[in-house]
């Protein structure tokens, strides 16, 4: 099945997304994704989140951010990967240029991977528009 | 250590020989060996090292939380415990299970190096700390697994961490009091080398010759150095009459070799050290600019050869590289650099004259780049051989070696550091190696003279415990099945085995107590081969890879921690029995 989503109404019953976070990604085959979603998964893993988050988001010695995404805000979710949760282990990223570039590719990875329509594991880059 | 009824050091010996002049137990009865006694250590992680035995005493220890245990051997009751308190938070940047590989003894003295960084030194008989000092910091993943290493006044320590960009170091405490008596980093300017670069030499052109200034600098970008890795966890070595102490370091920081351009020394380097100053009077870089994690940590062997018709004092070395290595440990001259298993296949070979490997781009994870999947690499990062120490069987002059039979897939990656994250760079899968037997370890004789495997035994896993060599012209080593054997050093035949409850990654060990021999080992799945049953990881790409690759363990073992001693019967029934 081959098919494309473009994120503009899903009927999430807990959370349904704002206008403005439309579009925020674009996914095929639930593992080929935009060039900056895939610039957000690269950073998730070049500083080695899922040691505390888990390798699908499911969650280990950090929270399980496949949930986390549903209720945080995009200025939340800044606030939390740039200052860190010192008291709760998580350290600031905010000296990271990679998440300084990204950041919001990788909000963008993580809400696919809460929606559910983004996979674990290993992305690819989508094929340029025909 | 000079008697052979004690087992007073991890290798029995200063040189790494782990060889017993003990022959009760020989190749005509091992036969009967039973289980003597056992005993529960009470903690279900990775068991690597072994006991050791001096007197009427075994001083037995765990993983984390490093517990120590004097028992006694007339009964196997307790005469002191020592069980220290570590923060927990040592255990997440543990990268290989929380293992350690044991206790060193000297001097009236047990020392420990717990997982924290903490290196004790224990009254032998009563338990009490006699001092304390700390090497290391785990909040930016600096840990121990190796043992101390008593040298003469001296005790050796390392530090692990080369997965969190740990920078490495060896260093030496005066036994008496604990104090600091010099540290030698890996990687960085001379002075905190302790090179000195026109009396250091290497291996250069075919010959000898010094290192040169700013020998480390000069092979990093920038100051990619101080994240260098080079860390220091294997069994170290000590020649008393060159005064010397040989060991390797490990992969430089980061997996991803496109981020850090250059050689990358020291990594990856075998180093022979003035055991007084920490002065290193030469060193030899098997692996330049690592593409694969091939840490150069495993032990040296100190051996006298004959090469081409010279005695020579010799170092025996089986990289994680899959070369088997020959040098004169007393001025660093290479001599032989071998493959030690057929499938290795990153490196035609290693150039003699510049001591280079001959790296064949179709398995070079550098000349593809970041995010492409080398396929097929033989060994896998974990080596033809990781810690699991060989064996010198000095009648023979054949060296026995546990080896791994595993390739890899590999696909490096950008990294950042931040302190006390992984730094690692790249996705592993591991697998057999490809048209072969079909397991992943061999057991194998090799001529360290020749560079030639003499006999080889298939096993379905890793060979990931350190094997033994006795006067009985038998070698014993354990699986990661569980089973402890016993094969003929001539041919490699197996003459005995037996199932314990866990896979065996611990170091076969033997002694004498009141006329008897005893052979034992620990008992329990673990380290970078068994981490998925030691941690709970599931995902095949976990554990740097090793999870998928050893899935099929949890059809023959699951997770144990104990101890068991073996002998050959004495009664009566027994001996009819024998007959």
């Amino acid at each position: 099945m081959r098919w494309l989503v473009a994120l503009l109404v899903m009927a999430l019953p807990l959370a349904s997304p704002r206008a403005d976070e439309a579009r925020i990604y674009e996914v095929k085959d639930g593992n080929k994704v935009d060039a900056k979603t895939l610039m957000g998964w690269k950073t998730w893993r070049a500083l080695a989140c899922e040691r505390c988050h888990g390798a699908a988001q499911e969650g280990a010695i950090g929270p399980p951010l496949v949930e986390s995404l549903k209720k945080l805000s995009k200025e939340e979710f800044h606030t939390t990967i740039m200052n860190g949760r010192p008291d709760k282990g998580m350290p600031p990223f905010n000296a990271s240029p990679m998440v300084n570039q990204n950041w919001e590719g990788l909000y963008a990875y993580l809400k696919g991977r809460s929606n559910g329509e983004i996979q674990p594991g290993r992305l690819s880059a989508l094929e340029p528009a025909k | 250590m000079g008697d052979s009824k004690n087992w007073a050091a991890q290798a029995g010996d200063y040189a790494n020989h782990r060889y017993s002049n003990l022959s009760q137990i020989n190749a005509s009865n091992v036969g009967q060996l039973q289980v003597a006694w056992t005993m529960s250590t009470g903690v279900l992680r990775g068991h690597e090292g072994s006991p050791l035995v001096i007197g009427d005493t075994m001083y037995v220890h765990t993983p984390f939380p490093n517990n120590v245990f004097a028992v006694n051997l007339k009964d196997q009751s307790y005469k002191w415990k020592y069980e220290p308190k570590q923060d927990v938070q040592v255990i997440p940047v543990m990268c290989c299970d929380t293992v350690n590989r044991g206790l060193a003894y000297a001097d009236g003295k047990i020392l420990l190096q717990q997982a924290d960084t903490t290196l004790v030194a224990l009254d032998a008989a009563s338990g009490k700390e006699i001092w304390k000092v700390k090497n290391g910091d785990s909040k930016i993943g600096e840990t121990n697994t190796n043992a101390p290493h008593v040298f003469k006044d001296k005790v050796i320590t390392g530090i692990s961490g080369g997965e969190f960009g740990v920078r490495g170091r060896l260093i030496a405490y005066d036994l008496k009091t604990g104090n600091k008596v010099w540290t030698a980093w890996s990687t960085g300017p001379d002075n905190e080398l302790l090179v000195d670069p026109k009396k250091t030499m290497t291996w250069t052109n075919g010959k000898m010759a010094p290192v040169g200034k700013d020998s480390s600098l000069k092979t990093w970008e920038g100051e990619q150095w101080k994240l260098g890795g080079g860390t220091t966890w294997g069994w170290y070595a000590y020649d008393p009459k060159l005064n010397l102490v040989y060991y390797g370091t490990g992969n430089p920081g980061t997996w991803n070799p496109s981020q850090r351009p250059g050689d990358n020394k020291w990594s990856m380097t075998i180093f022979a050290r003035d055991l007084d100053t920490g002065m290193a009077k030469w060193a030899y870089q098997m692996t330049p600019h690592d593409e694969w994690d091939y840490d150069g940590v495993n032990e040296n062997l100190l051996v006298d050869i004959d090469f081409k018709g010279k005695k020579v004092p010799a170092l025996v070395h089986f990289d994680r590289n899959g070369f088997g290595y020959t040098l004169n440990r007393e001025t660093g001259e290479l001599l032989v650099a071998e493959k030690y298993d057929p499938k290795v296949n990153w490196a035609t070979k290693v150039d003699m004259k510049t001591g280079r490997p001959i790296v064949d781009k179709k398995y070079s994870p550098q000349t593809t780049g970041p995010d492409v999947d080398v396929k097929d690499i033989c060994p896998a990062a974990l080596g033809s051989k990781d810690q699991q120490p060989a064996t010198y069987d000095r009648k023979s002059g054949l060296i026995l070696v546990p080896t791994n039979h595993v390739c890899m897939t590999y696909e490096p990656f950008q990294v950042e550091y931040t302190a006390g994250q992984p730094y690692v760079g790249a996705t592993l899968t591991m697998f057999p190696a490809p048209g072969s037997h079909g397991g992943m370890g061999n057991f194998i004789a090799w001529d360290p003279a020749a560079g030639k495997i003499v006999w080889s035994k298939p096993e379905r896993f890793s060979v990931w415990s350190g094997a033994l060599t006795t006067a009985g012209d038998i070698a014993f080593y354990g699986t990661l099945e569980g089973y402890i054997k016993a094969v003929s050093t001539k041919d490699g035949k197996e003459l005995w085995k037996f199932k314990t409850p866990s896979g065996i990654i611990g170091n076969v060990f033997t002694y004498q107590y009141e006329g008897k021999q005893y052979v034992g080992t620990y008992s329990g799945i673990g380290g970078w081969a068994g981490i998925g049953m030691a941690a709970g990881l599931t995902g095949h790409t976990e554990g740097l890879g090793a999870v998928g690759g050893y899935k099929d363990l949890a059809k023959y073992t699951t997770l144990g921690g104990s101890l068991f001693v073996f002998a050959i019967p004495s009664g009566p029934a027994a001996q009819s029995a024998a007959r």
